[in-house]
């Protein structure tokens, strides 16, 4: 009995190793890639990825970091639910209006094309360093990008379900829960997800410009005293924190919902 | 036991397609009425109207009960396509239009809708892992278990092939059988409109559409099975010819 679980286990293992192991061998190669370059270049450009990795350590668990990535996170969850509203209002307008499509279309287009170091660039001349660069940066330019990512999700819900529906009567709430919501879902994670990730960039790139704190802020001020392993340090620190968020909460959302395209 | 009235419907698309003008027609309780015509006639819009999918222009469309009272109906639709949604399974495809899917005694009404439409499956299936003849006998299931009074059918066997077809009309006839319900359908198949209507209603291919011809059927289950036979033989043996004289 006992052999067969230790087999069952073992079979277990191979199957989970077997799927991680493209991701973990790309690591690796990255890894020692690094470990490679860095003994060609001196420690000062370029840090070995262990005393990088022992530096990240340190920092990730200092209070000074906690304390910049929950200002970096607030301003890049708050920037971004504001262009997330923002783009809604914009999509039901659009979605009701052919006119207010149009009305909007330049407009998107002009934010879409916004280089984020200039929106960056003209908001500090305009606001000052202290004022809030970031949430406006990030609604210039995620706004459009949202807008470009969700719109399709409401103009492709698929009529013949809505007839479905309306014929056998279903009720507003099993509507929208068993055929709206599976059919706009995988496009709401989408925008999360590249939103997300594009807001905390571009936080970044606000704090490196005109913020006193922040993840950006102590990136710069690292990078002004030549630390690149600091640099790196705070930048790894700040990754995982990402990498959490995909794997405790995309990643189950994504489970969660029942995927239109899976069993089409 | 309901029946429909159509009183002088008028119904045009953008303004300028005119497909219905003052079109009228009485359907009775427990009757089978056929729609049948060229593509564009308007069939399927005759459909959609009477179903409420679409309104008319102009004219009225009461469903009345034997005490001549008008009542909201309980319809049943099977559409051309038998619009399952892909992400659920075939058991919570059918008790979706119950008002959700985790109503109470689900599993027995969808075993025995499954069981009168010929499909003897557990349900835990998707809509892609089944074929287009299983699909469109999921979607008379569905029509089916809301217990409708009036039941409308939109060319249900038109994407099949014929062997499929001929199953499935085989099968709707017992269910009509079985189950007295007010029956509106609409097909290009002459042999279909004849076989499963009481009544079969001709339409033009001009625009606006006026009625050809009613044709009353008036055959017994029994006239209606040879009719069929009688026919796929002659066709099959019409194609054999066809083959060998080629």
């Amino acid at each position: 009995m006992n052999t067969k679980k230790l087999l069952f286990f073992l079979k277990f293992l191979g199957q989970k190793a077997y799927h991680q192991f493209p991701g973990v061998l790309s690591v690796l190669i990255l890894f020692i890639g690094w470990h490679y370059i860095s003994k060609t270049v001196p420690s000062f450009l370029l840090p070995s990825p262990l005393s990088t990795l022992q530096e990240t350590y340190k920092t990730f668990f200092s209070a000074e970091f906690i304390y910049n990535a929950y200002l970096t996170l607030k301003r890049s969850i708050t920037g971004f639910l504001i262009a997330f509203a923002i783009a809604h209002v914009l999509i039901l307008s659009s979605a009701y209006s052919n006119l207010m499509r149009k009305f909007w279309k330049p407009l998107i287009l002009l934010g879409l094309s916004i280089p984020a170091t200039i929106g960056v660039f003209v908001t500090v001349v305009m606001l000052g360093s202290r004022g809030p660069v970031a949430l406006i940066v990030i609604i210039l330019i995620l706004t459009p990008l949202i807008y470009l990512m969700l719109y399709p999700a409401f103009r492709n819900i698929n009529e013949e379900f809505s007839e479905m529906a309306r014929v056998f009567r279903l009720s507003r709430l099993t509507y929208v829960k068993y055929v709206i919501v599976p059919q706009i879902a995988p496009y709401y994670l989408s925008a999360f997800r590249a939103g997300l990730n594009d807001a905390w960039k571009l936080v970044i790139l606000a704090e490196v410009f005109s913020f006193g704190d922040g993840v950006g802020h102590q990136i710069l001020q690292y990078f002004n005293l030549f630390s690149i392993r600091q640099v790196l340090a705070w930048f790894i620190s700040f990754f995982a924190i990402l990498v959490a968020i995909e794997y405790c909460i995309f990643q189950p959302l994504e489970r969660l919902f029942p995927s239109y395209s899976k069993k089409e | 036991m309901v029946q429909i009235n159509a009183d002088e419907i008028s119904k045009s698309f953008n303004g300028e397609l005119t497909i219905f003008r003052k079109f009228s027609l009485r359907i009775r309780s427990n009757e089978c009425v056929c729609f049948f015509g060229p593509s564009g006639c308007g069939k399927t819009t005759f459909l959609n109207l009477l179903a409420g999918l679409l309104q008319p222009d102009s004219g009225s469309i009461t469903f009345k009960n034997d005490k001549h009272e008008t009542v909201v109906p309980t319809a049943g639709y099977v559409f051309q396509q038998p619009r399952l949604l892909p992400w659920l399974t075939i058991k919570k495809n059918i008790t979706l239009v119950l008002g959700g899917i985790n109503s109470k005694n689900s599993s027995i009404l969808v075993k025995r809708m499954l069981k009168l439409v010929r499909l003897p499956i557990d349900g835990k299936r998707y809509p892609s892992e089944m074929s287009g003849g299983e699909l469109q006998r999921v979607a008379l299931a569905r029509a089916l278990i809301v217990k409708p009074n009036v039941l409308f059918l939109d060319e249900p066997f038109s994407h099949l092939d014929e062997v499929t077809a001929a199953q499935l009309r085989c099968d709707l006839l017992k269910v009509f059988q079985k189950i007295k319900i007010t029956t509106v359908f609409t097909t290009h198949n002459p042999l279909e409109a004849i076989y499963l209507a009481d009544r079969v209603v001709v339409l033009s291919g001009k625009k606006p559409t006026v009625i050809k011809r009613i044709i009353d059927t008036h055959m017994t289950g029994r006239e209606r099975k040879d009719l069929y036979r009688r026919f796929i033989f002659e066709k099959s043996v019409k194609r054999i010819m066809h083959r060998l004289l080629a």
